[in-house]
């Protein structure tokens, strides 16, 4: 395949059933195995640093599973609807972070791909438990009474799945993920500083902070010796779910709902016509607060349609392939009264040669661009790309932000977006790459620059407001010019005594430059990300793992002006040092998989922003039955 | 613990689970935090332990029971059940003694009057254990001893050292069943 050579050589390829470090959530698992950096307050609310850093960051990467997209975004929040699915239910995840045109689609941050295990017909059942240190324990009602801590997560996943039946496979996940709002370096300095939503009852009582979620999803193929249907129906819905809103400067609790479907159908035929996908998704997002119940605090609807298809055809040795895409997204605010809807599209053309490599053009309205992959040599691969993408046009955050969609706490004396900028982000991309597989060993390297020839650049101060739970925020849109980093990212995999296998990855930045507004939001991104992994497999059926990662401090300058009336440095996230040691085993002839770590033996605190929790020492345990062939 | 089992590599046991023993025991505490040995005597613990070899020493699961008496009407009366996993290799092993040591990681579940902890009466938190086992075999019984240095994750952290005296019985298990545990 030539997609092989041009393709796959530098994408991350996860397999949940080699790696056993305990991890509260599965976008965690993802972006820490690719060594990226991210931005988190409860593990529930995670932001990822791709390689690509921009202002598109919100976008995030976007996801498929089995080959089809599925929709991620709501809003302004580029991962709210990740789906919640087992890390048991997964056969493999493949990353690719530089790729900025996937199946006909502009994915500035690269994609996700997550592929389900085939489990022919049966049951798999999975369940996860994780208890963090620090209770009070007998303590509670003496002078030594300290702060409660829950149980961090339960998790119950579920897999039915029938081959014979329209080969249907159909996923019912629960997840029930408390947030220690007691453990936050917020309440341990500054009692008043960030507004933790507590809700309050009509009654007068309080609701515990929990993040709940319950998922199923539905997958079904149908086919024949002509064409495949995939269909994949999804249901989601946060009952509590709490939100930090960066316009607002505070946290909002509110219940949201997503349905989705997706049809993918591919001809088998040896013709033009290659595949057609659709996805409608529908969300909405209500208010959780009864403080005022006669008013209620805000109610959105928002849907996506998406359609691409494909065509292509073989020239001589080389394949030719072209994709349509079309995007219809709208938003309806019932409280503000604001509705909008966007509607864009573009054409992919790909063409690739074993002589030229592989090139994709892609036009449509909001960007256009050019990427360009050819092999040096056996081992030395480079990548080209420059683009130019209207931000605007694809639902930015400041759309949202100036229109007051969803915030209707917005007060106009205390938050402004002030704006001078094109929201038109220009820039050009060199990859070098190499991989090297010998003798059990293999190095994977790459160096990435990345020059914008304009930024859209987004700056945040926050202020306290007395009086008032919310921070004052005040947005600014700038464009910046000929602004930039280099970006390193090094895995080397290696077994020097049998069964004992090393991996250790490093990722960073050499270099960034630019004026000050664009270097101050780069200082927000963990400069050096180091992991170390040693895993001893005794036997088949049991594998020991140590797991250690360094993650360098980062500095959020929107917190800057809050430093004087904060008693720490509140714009600094502390470096993380993490030590898990982990067991797991498979009884019943690998039917049933029993699984126990401890995450952070170091104890050391373990915290991705500082306006959030921060962790300690906590024991995951985790069981998964599966009945039925394998 | 990874290297600790690379260094005993020659543990590495050929036959996991071809056999379970069952064991029972009492324990009695020696409390080395005043925080709660001024607020609270232990009972003595009875424990059940299930270990069988493993790919690799011992595994096996555990669980004891025992309880919190107040020393005065300012704190309540608490019960507390403790469940574990158990990982372990024999240091010193001849035909009929056996010393064996091993890493108890478990969670212990602590339950009092409802009033007392409001609408969550029960609270868990991690605990692991160094433990120390002489053991003698006779025929398919085996006595032994239990030295456990616990500590409890609490937030002011729980240091406890137990003694215990237990019995376990050995069974067999055959073939077909390993073929079916493994």
């Amino acid at each position: 395949m030539l997609t092989t050579r041009f393709g796959y050589s530098q994408d991350i390829i996860l397999k949940p059933d080699e790696n056993i470090t305990p991890f509260y959530t599965l976008e965690e698992w993802i972006y820490s195995n690719s060594n990226w950096g991210f931005d988190s307050y409860d593990f529930k609310n995670i932001q990822a640093f791709t390689p690509y850093f921009s202002s598109e960051l919100e976008e995030a990467p976007a996801l498929f599973i089995n080959g089809e997209r599925y929709l991620t975004s709501w809003l302004t929040n580029g991962t709210f609807n990740f789906p919640e699915i087992s890390f048991s239910q997964i056969d493999s995840i493949i990353v690719k972070p530089y790729q900025k045109v996937t199946n006909g689609n502009y994915t500035p941050n690269g994609s996700i791909h997550i592929f389900l295990k085939d489990l022919k017909n049966g049951v798999l059942y999975d369940a996860i438990y994780v208890n963090q240190i620090n209770d009070p324990g007998p303590n509670i009602a003496t002078e030594y009474e300290s702060n409660n801590v829950e149980v961090l997560s339960k998790k119950k996943y579920h897999v039915l799945s029938i081959k014979d039946f329209l080969n249907t496979t159909l996923l019912y996940n629960v997840e029930y993920y408390t947030r220690t709002n007691t453990l936050d370096y917020n309440r341990k300095f500054t009692p008043s500083l960030f507004g933790r939503t507590i809700i309050r009852l009509p009654s007068g009582g309080s609701v515990l902070q929990r993040n709940r979620e319950l998922a199923f999803i539905l997958k079904n193929t149908i086919e024949n010796s002509n064409y495949k249907l995939n269909l994949t129906s999804s249901f989601t819905t946060k009952s509590q779910h709490y939100e930090w809103h960066p316009i607002s400067g505070i946290e909002v609790p509110a219940s949201h709902r997503t349905f989705q479907i997706a049809s993918n159908f591919r001809t088998r035929k040896d013709s033009f016509y290659k595949s057609t996908q659709l996805n409608y998704s529908f969300s909405d997002s209500d208010s959780l607060e009864f403080a005022d119940a006669s008013k209620p605090k805000n109610y959105v609807i928002e849907q996506q349609l998406h359609h691409t298809s494909a065509f292509g055809f073989d020239y001589k040795s080389d394949q030719i392939s072209i994709y349509i895409n079309n995007i219809l997204y709208s938003w309806e605010d019932e409280i503000t009264e604001n509705s909008n809807s966007l509607f864009n599209h573009s054409l992919t053309f790909n063409y690739l040669s074993e002589k030229l490599g592989s090139i994709n053009l892609f036009v449509g309205n909001h960007t256009i661009g050019l990427d360009f992959k050819k092999p040096l040599s056996n081992n030395l691969n480079i990548d080209l790309s420059t683009f130019r993408s209207n931000l605007n046009s694809s639902g930015y955050n400041y759309t949202f932000w100036n229109e007051g969609i969803g915030f209707s706490n917005l007060d106009p004396s205390i938050h402004s977006v002030t704006n001078s900028s094109s929201f038109t982000n220009i820039y050009s991309t060199a990859k070098l790459s190499s991989s090297i597989n010998k003798n059990n060993v293999k190095l994977t390297w790459n160096v990435y620059p990345v020059h914008y020839w304009n930024f859209v650049n987004t700056n945040i101060n926050y202020e306290l407001i007395s009086g008032l739970q919310q921070l004052g925020s005040e947005i600014t849109y700038t464009d910046e010019k000929n602004v930039g980093f280099i970006r390193y990212y090094s895995a080397l995999s290696m077994s020097p005594i049998p069964k004992v296998n090393l991996r250790t990855t490093i990722s960073g930045r050499f270099l960034s430059y630019g004026n000050n507004k664009y270097l101050e939001n780069v200082e927000g991104i963990n400069n050096l990300i180091f992991t170390q992994i040693l895993s001893y497999k005794a036997d088949r059926n049991l594998v020991y793992e140590l797991l250690y990662k360094y993650i360098s401090p980062r500095r959020i300058h929107e917190y800057e002006s809050l430093e004087d009336i904060s008693n720490f440095y509140i714009s600094r996230v502390r470096p993380i040092k993490l030590l898990n040691a982990s067991v797991k085993t498979w009884l019943i002839d690998r039917s049933l998989l029993v699984t126990l770590s401890l995450r952070n033996l170091l104890n050391s605190t373990e915290s991705y922003n500082t306006n959030g929790q921060y962790y300690n020492m906590s024991i995951h345990f985790s069981a998964i039955l599966h009945i039925g062939k394998k | 613990m990874v290297l600790l089992f690379l260094l005993f590599g020659k543990d590495a046991n050929s036959q996991p689970f071809h056999y379970l023993d069952v064991g029972i025991s009492r324990s009695s505490f020696n409390q080395l935090s005043d925080i709660y040995s001024n607020n609270w005597d232990l009972s003595s613990v009875n424990s059940i332990q299930f270990r069988t070899p493993f790919y690799i020493g011992t595994a096996g699961v555990g669980l004891d029971f025992f309880s919190y008496t107040n020393k005065s009407d300012n704190t309540f009366e608490i019960s507390s059940l403790n469940a574990s996993a158990f990982f372990g290799l024999d240091a010193i092993k001849t035909k009929n003694f056996i010393i064996s040591t091993g890493v108890l990681i478990g969670v212990q579940r602590i339950e009092a009057s409802a009033e007392f902890f409001g609408e969550n009466p029960a609270e868990t938190e991690l605990y692991t254990a160094l433990a120390l086992e002489p053991q003698v075999k006779l025929g398919n019984f085996i006595l032994f001893t239990e030295f456990q240095y616990r500590r409890i994750f609490n937030y002011y952290r729980q240091n406890l050292f137990t003694v215990g005296l237990g019995l376990k019985y050995r069974i067999g298990i055959g073939e077909k069943l390993r073929g079916f545990i493994d």
